[in-house]
């Protein structure tokens, strides 16, 4: 599965690595002096397509963060297409050599501002990926990609009251959108406003779904509201080998301890590969259900 | 002897005929006897006592006679002199004798007149007086007492020779038709000897009334008397004479025959008496004679002789017309080599003769407004000067140069410098001086008329450089013979004009005017590698100019240059401008305007390729050498230079050209100056360079940027400061920023930064002085509504927290015991104690945390919740079980108030979170699951905008 995406990267990658290097005079031809072609925004160009991603689904048009993170397919056909996998990839320095060369195509399309700006981020550097993100946002001033991704920054700045505002503003400004109701719903969860987070999740949440993130969430949401019948049915869709991981198990865990199935309670707890992100928690759902390990 | 007087008279030119001592022997022979004569009659008269007129009228006529003898010898001695000896002597005192016995004459004759009124020959006397008076010039009242001699005298001698001396005073004053009426009256009474004298006058007197006939007649009876011995002899005379009135009256055939008689070839005289008639101012008479005589030429040298003479004939006549016909005859005839050489030296006499005359006709006032006659004769002068010039080789250039001269007077400037140049290149071929410098200064002069002749104007020129060349003009002279190659446009020759000239005067500055209009030339040719030639010329002192013009020329060839680069880039051809900009800058001639502006085009047209590096360096390079007032103009391109620059995430140097701008245009006005500032120091913290930032900042204010602007930059500073943990620049930053009332609420964030940081480096003064800051400052934000960040209110709400946990703990460390007393005291502290502990929720609510809000909900719900416990739970010892019953009645009461208390604070809690969004650890603790349920999630970044 990984394999496809690698090839199509590398191979627009040459490509972008070719146009870095300046030419001398001597390689100068007035063909070179033609105009930019500008790319401005589109509609169109502001979805991402080509991908194939079941387990990160209600992102997959707007984010690659966890396409990759899951193994998901991703066609590139555009230049917009390539920085933001070289962004995802963390070939920051593909992705800035992307940015020299095409820079001035560009110019006015915050799409790609806030790509190189969401690249900064991923390489956290915060104070760059902020004057892209406002590079974007002079250009589309409602622009819900890059309110969204200030949200992010201050996320890891642990900035969470900032990161709420940016979130909302960015939900507010494209209704549609389904990344700011993923981070509010996420942002919510963390410090435990349950309904909040489920009523983010209700455009994400569908019974179908197959965003394992999703599914988390919603049965995490549920957990919190003490509905650990609900929250035990979502936990349930995502695929096993994820309920394996601390970030998915630890919770489901706890959701059947409270729905009464202890046995698989403390089994699904016994399973989980716990990271130190995850260990104290890990051993305090432990002690509540009973778990031995 | 009067009679003897008057022939003397009449006929001096007699005398030259006879030899001068015999004439002389005779007349002093006729002097003595007139002195003896004179003595005698003096004598008687004195005897008489001077009373008798007779006697005084003779002494009259001896004295008269005596004065004319004296006159005579006088006349003769004066005229032999010397002309220049003659001209100088006095002539009264040379003629003194006879003028004292003419006086004595007439004395005596006056006193006749005066005494005695009724003389009988008192006729006598006005003769006396009349000829005196006429000896001595007086004709007028000569002829007052001829007249009354004439009319009055009764001696027909005395009244014949009255008549014909007043006859002769009118022949002699022309009046001709007078005397040739006294002449025939005297004639008719008498007949003596002198009647062929005074008959020879008459015939002059028809001449001249235009009777030849009777002339001719007169003349041929007086040459028929004159061969009788009885009368004087005017044979010569009339054989002199009458052939003038043959001649002029075209009785050839008769005056030959005549002189045929004579024995005188008449034809050969015609020469002769065209000569005396010319001489005589008888011009037409003249010509007419010789036209005669022409006809009867034995051979063509007499003709050449006669027109020659014709020639001078027309001269003095001013018949100018047929003067020319006859030039151009004789001319036609000098050609056929027919004239010997006094012939020749005679025609080039006549003909320069008449152009001297007919030059100065042209060039005087004259004829200035006779234009035709000016005209014509100007053109007779200009051909009289080419024939001239042509008989007479060796004097070629004195005529061509007259020619000029009259050419040039008419403004006729062509024919005037054609002969001024022919003048002057015989001149040259001959090695004569004479005229070779005139002919070349009126050269000049004729050019000077010239309109759009430069080949005229360079062979001038060229001829003055090569013959004058130490003439004080020749300066002046190479300017205007490079003007005129300039004119023609032959330009290698002006600049070998330039050459010689800076050759000549290395030193002069008219060579920079020169250089100038080749210059302008080759500019406008577009022909760099002549104006590179030039320079170069004048850089090796070949030229000499001045250093300003020198400037100039740098100037001139670098706009040449950026102009074809200029070119290029309208063309479309921008690789080849921008290897012309390179050139511009490696030039070592360029000027500095010329490099900075091929260094910004390179600039940009290293924009438009989107070369970051070079971008940078071009612009970097322009901004160095430009005029702060250049680089605000062009401030605009230069921002979108540096933006470029950003986006290509070549921050730092998008950050260092943005500084460079803000340090060029410090103290430029721009309403651009606050963008550049920020972006300058934004994108220089962006780049990690939080040093540089501080120099922005520090600039930024000395250029005066918006103080709002300087303390943005401030506040980033600070935020990067402390990020980096480089504390002294952060609390500098803080403490600075503290000063301006929009930054109090931001600066109780990091005074809690501080305390922090002092608190692990456990300074307690800090710590203090900072926390005081902040609380002073805090109360003063919260009064001034300013907005205060979530982490202050978390901060200030955790410190009445702290003393809510306070009063927690000693809520849960009271222990409820027995006697009752003692159960009373301590129910009662611990419902002091809750009280104190809603107290302060209250005030920790009020702080506006949600942290501070959930926790103190938090603390009350345990709080009473506990308090419920211990009331609800406590069984008094030792007491009956009617007691017992009844204290747990009552306190059970209690305790469940309490309980719905501690609920109610939950609840509380449960919606402050839910309506306040409130993002709190705390919150896990009223979740319904009553467990900590943890979720963490990183976030996603948003790639695109999604489905819409």
């Amino acid at each position: 599965m990984k394999l496809p995406v690698l090839v199509l990267i590398l191979i627009l990658s040459s490509c972008a690595s070719q146009k870095t290097k300046e030419k001398s005079i001597d390689e100068i031809t007035n063909e070179d002096f033609k105009p930019v072609k500008v790319v401005r925004y589109t509609r169109s160009d502001d979805s991402l397509k080509n991908i194939k991603a079941a387990l990160s689904e209600q992102l997959n048009k707007e984010s690659l963060q966890r396409v990759y993170k899951y193994d998901g397919e991703f066609k590139v056909d555009s230049l917009l297409d390539q920085l933001v996998a070289f962004c995802h990839q963390r070939e920051f320095e593909k992705a800035k050599d992307l940015v020299r060369t095409h820079s001035r195509k560009f110019i006015k399309n915050p799409i790609f501002w806030n790509q190189v700006g969401s690249c900064f981020v991923l390489e956290k550097d915060y104070r760059k990926a902020l004057l892209f993100f406002n590079r974007a946002l002079s250009i589309k001033g409602n622009y819900a990609p890059a309110l969204n991704n200030l949200g992010i920054m201050y996320l890891r700045k642990r900035d969470f009251s900032r990161a709420l505002v940016a979130f909302k503003r960015a939900r507010k400004e494209n209704r549609f959108s389904k990344t700011p109701n993923f981070n509010l719903a996420s942002l919510y969860l963390q410090f435990g406003q349950y309904e909040l987070a489920l009523s983010s999740l209700k455009p994400l949440a569908s019974s179908s779904t197959t965003d394992v993130d999703v599914l988390n969430m919603v049965g995490t949401g549920f957990l919190m509201k003490n509905d650990a019948k609900q929250a035990v049915s979502w936990f349930e869709k995502i695929p096993t080998e994820f309920l394996e991981k601390d970030h998915f198990g630890i919770n489901y865990a706890l959701a059947l301890y409270q729905s009464g199935q202890n046995k698989k309670a403390q089994d699904i707890w016994e399973d989980i590969d716990v990271t130190q992100n995850y260990s104290e928690y890990y051993k305090l759902v432990g002690r509540h259900i009973g778990g031995r390990k | 002897m009067l009679r003897s007087l008057v022939v003397v008279l009449s006929f001096t030119f007699c005398l030259t005929t006879l030899g001068n001592s015999e004439v002389e022997k005779r007349r002093n022979k006729i002097i003595k006897i007139i002195n003896l004569e004179l003595k005698e009659v003096e004598r008687l008269s004195k005897s008489q006592g001077e009373r008798d007129p007779d006697l005084l009228l003779r002494l009259a006529e001896l004295y008269l006679e005596k004065a004319r003898l004296y006159r005579e010898r006088e006349n003769n001695n004066y005229l032999k002199l010397d002309p220049k000896k003659r001209q100088r002597v006095n002539k009264r005192k040379y003629f003194a004798t006879s003028s004292r016995f003419f006086k004595k004459a007439n004395q005596i004759c006056l006193k006749i007149t005066s005494r005695y009124r009724n003389y009988s020959k008192l006729g006598e006397v006005y003769y006396i007086l009349g000829y005196n008076l006429k000896e001595a010039g007086q004709e007028s009242k000569a002829s007052k007492y001829l007249n009354r001699a004439g009319s009055t005298s009764k001696n027909k001698t005395v009244k014949v020779k009255s008549i014909l001396t007043l006859a002769d005073i009118y022949f002699n004053e022309k009046k001709f038709n007078k005397a040739r009426g006294l002449y025939e009256k005297a004639l008719s009474m008498y007949k003596d000897k002198w009647w062929t004298k005074d008959s020879f006058n008459l015939a002059w007197c028809y001449y001249h009334l235009n009777r030849p006939s009777s002339a001719i007649d007169k003349m041929l009876e007086v040459y028929r008397y004159s061969e009788n011995p009885k009368f004087v002899d005017m044979r010569p005379q009339v054989e002199r004479d009458i052939g003038i009135f043959y001649a002029t009256s075209g009785k050839i055939d008769e005056g030959i025959a005549f002189y045929k008689k004579v024995g005188v070839n008449f034809t050969q005289s015609l020469s002769a008496i065209a000569f005396n008639l010319k001489k005589n101012g008888k011009f037409k008479e003249a010509e007419r004679v010789l036209t005669y005589s022409m006809k009867y030429a034995p051979n063509a040298n007499d003709s050449i002789d006669a027109n020659l003479d014709l020639l001078d004939i027309h001269q003095k006549s001013g018949d100018y017309a047929s003067h020319a016909k006859v030039v151009e005859k004789l001319y036609a005839t000098y050609k056929a080599n027919k004239f010997s050489s006094d012939q020749r030296k005679k025609f080039i006499f006549e003909i320069e003769k008449l152009s001297a005359i007919l030059q100065r006709q042209v060039l005087g006032k004259a004829y200035k407004r006779l234009k035709k006659e000016r005209k014509t004769k100007a053109d007779q002068t200009n051909r009289y000067f080419e024939i001239l010039a042509d008989v007479d080789k060796s004097r070629f250039d004195e005529f061509t140069y007259l020619k000029a001269e009259t050419a040039y007077a008419m403004r006729d400037y062509n024919e005037a410098f054609i002969s001024y140049r022919d003048t002057f290149e015989w001149s040259v071929k001959y090695r004569k001086t004479k005229f070779k410098k005139k002919s070349m200064d009126n050269m000049l002069v004729t050019l000077s008329h010239f309109k759009n002749r430069p080949q005229a104007n360079i062979y001038v020129f060229e001829k003055f450089i090569e013959h004058y060349p130490n003439d004080k003009r020749i300066k002046t002279i190479y300017e205007r013979l490079f003007n005129n190659y300039m004119e023609i446009k032959d330009y290698p020759k002006a600049k070998l004009t330039i050459e010689r000239y800076a050759k000549r005067f290395p030193k002069s500055t008219s060579q920079e005017v020169m250089i100038a209009k080749l210059m302008d030339v080759r500019r406008k040719q577009g022909d760099n590698d002549a104006i590179r030639a030039w320079v170069s010329d004048i850089e090796e002192k070949k030229f000499y100019v001045s250093s300003k013009y020198r400037n100039k020329l740098q100037e001139l060839l670098t706009t040449m240059q950026m102009e074809d680069v200029q070119g290029e880039l309208k063309s479309g051809n921008k690789k080849v401008a921008m290897l012309g900009y390179l050139s511009v800058i490696k030039d070592k001639y360029s000027t500095k305007k010329s490099k900075i502006n091929a260094k910004y085009n390179l600039a940009a047209l290293y924009f438009e390729l989107g070369s970051v590096d070079k971008t940078y360096y071009w612009a970097k390079e322009a901004i160095d050498e430009m005029t702060p007032k250049d680089v605000s103009q062009f401030e605009d391109s230069f921002i979108t230079m540096a933006n470029f620059l950003f986006m290509s995430l070549a921050i730092k140097r998008s950050s260092m050209l943005s500084y460079e701008i803000l340090k060029k245009t410090c103290k430029e006005r721009s309403k651009q100056k606050n963008t550049v500032f920020k972006n300058a120091g934004f994108m220089s913290l962006a780049a990690g360079e939080i040093a540089q930032a501080q120099r922005i900042r520090k600039t930024g204010q000395a250029c005066g940027v918006k103080k709002a602007s300087v303390l943005e930059l401030d506040y980033e500073v600070m935020r990067e400061a402390y990020i980096r943990k480089n504390y002294e620049v952060y609390e500098n930053y803080v403490q600075g920023l503290s000063k301006y009332s929009s930054y109090q609420a931001k600066m109780l964030d990091e005074y809690i930064n501080l305390i922090n940081i002092y608190t692990e480096y456990d300074n307690r003064e800090k710590i203090e002085r900072y926390s005081n800051l902040l609380r002073n400052n805090f109360y003063k934000a919260k009064r001034a509504k300013q907005l205060i960040s979530i982490d202050v209110l978390d901060y200030f709400a955790e410190l009445e927290l702290a003393q809510m946990s306070s009063l927690q703990k000693q809520i849960s460390e009271v222990k409820l015991q027995f006697p009752e007393q003692v159960f009373q005291q301590k129910v009662e502290r611990l419902l002091g104690l809750l009280d104190k502990l809603v107290e302060k929720a209250n005030s920790v609510i009020s702080i506006g945390s949600g942290k501070g809000i959930i926790s103190s909900y938090d603390k009350l719900n345990n709080s009473y919740s506990y308090a419920a416990d211990l009331l609800g739970s406590f069984t008094p010892p030792g007491k009956s079980a009617e007691y017992i019953k009844g204290f747990k009645a009552q306190f059970m009461q209690i305790s469940s108030q309490m309980k719905s208390a501690a609920m109610k604070y939950s609840e509380e809690a449960i919606r402050a979170i839910k309506n306040n969004e409130i993002l709190s650890e705390s919150n896990k603790q009223f979740l319904p699951l009553n467990f900590p349920v943890s979720f963490y999630h990183e976030g996603v970044l948003m790639d695109r905008g999604g489905l819409k």
